[in-house]
């Protein structure tokens, strides 16, 4: 889509509207592009790596690899993960909402069934009971505001 | 030949100040003219060049894999975009200032710097804009500062 700038407007101005005017998912993309750039220069220089010898590593051309770290290249996943396995670093880290907003409690197991836990030993649980059976397939049996206990289901 | 610096605050952040050369008898600056010059024909590639330059200059710093040398080491003229149909070229005054001058296509420069008069002419140009700024700063008449450049930008000559 083309972008639509005023006319008769000074060059300051002009920029702010052309800026304004780039759509979110443009800028987005170029900072993830530019972010994945910065982080494979940065682990780079920690591990004292050339781009020659980086090129080597995955062999690539020099050239080729000057391009990805120029933040101007459409990485895919493939090519992802073969840099993360050639500098035994996480380039991308995909955050998950899902494991993040789980907030633990000490709960007191009750059923014998576990076979790794004892009658009556405390352990971590999510506070949100409904993910229980997700994360340890425990299942409450009885649940109140502060505590609950489990049991697995038969 | 007559030039102004123009600085873009827009695009100008704290890791970098961003600048475009204006020549005297040209209608606007340099990177006013790519936008104009590309806008309709490559919308995608000017837009994300544009973004690059104000994430550059306001968040990742100008680090070297962004550009590549277009000259030999004794000056300072880089191409920061390299995509398949266009070049955008500037000045590394330092770390911190990036001034932007010629804009072109691939067609342009299909064959490598070393055989291409016109192209060469356009990179030579550039390294004469930086002797001048460079000139002026030993002197006195321009300064480069955490702010940017320093002095008067107006009325520069080659």
């Amino acid at each position: 889509m083309k972008n639509k700038i005023k006319k008769n407007i000074n060059e300051q101005e002009f920029f702010d509207y052309f800026l304004k005017s780039i759509p979110k998912k443009t800028k987005r993309s170029v900072r993830i592009s530019l972010d994945i750039a910065s982080q494979i220069n940065f682990i780079l220089k920690q591990k004292n790596i050339s781009q020659r010898e980086f090129a080597r590593l995955l062999n690539k051309k020099e050239s080729e690899i000057s391009k990805w770290l120029s933040g101007n290249h459409n990485f895919t996943v493939n090519t992802l993960a073969t840099i993360e396995v050639v500098l035994g670093e996480d380039i991308i880290n995909v955050p998950m909402y899902a494991k993040k907003e789980l907030k633990y409690i000490l709960i007191k197991t009750y059923s014998r069934s576990f076979s790794y836990l004892e009658p009556g030993q405390l352990i971590l649980s999510p506070l949100d009971p409904s993910q229980i059976s997700n994360a340890n397939s425990h299942y409450i049996i009885n649940y109140n505001k502060d505590n609950y206990e489990t049991e697995t289901l038969h | 030949m007559k030039f102004s610096i123009l600085n873009i605050k827009s695009l100008s952040g704290s890791k970098a100040q961003i600048y475009s050369i204006k020549y005297e008898e040209k209608y606007a600056s340099e990177l006013k003219i790519f936008i104009d010059k590309f806008n309709d024909s490559h919308t995608e590639i000017v837009n994300e060049a544009i973004q690059r330059i104000q994430l550059i200059a306001q968040k990742e710093g100008v680090q070297d894999s962004f550009f590549r040398r277009e000259c030999p080491k004794s000056h300072n003229v880089f191409r920061l975009l390299e995509t398949k149909e266009l070049r955008l070229y500037c000045i590394k005054l330092d770390s911190t200032i990036l001034l932007f001058g010629y804009s072109g296509t691939k067609k342009f420069n299909k064959i490598k710097l070393k055989d291409n008069p016109s192209l060469q002419q356009e990179v030579k140009t550039l390294q004469k804009i930086e002797d001048a700024i460079k000139e002026r700063i030993k002197k006195g008449e321009l300064s480069i500062t955490p702010e940017g450049l320093k002095g008067n930008l107006e009325n520069l000559e080659i």
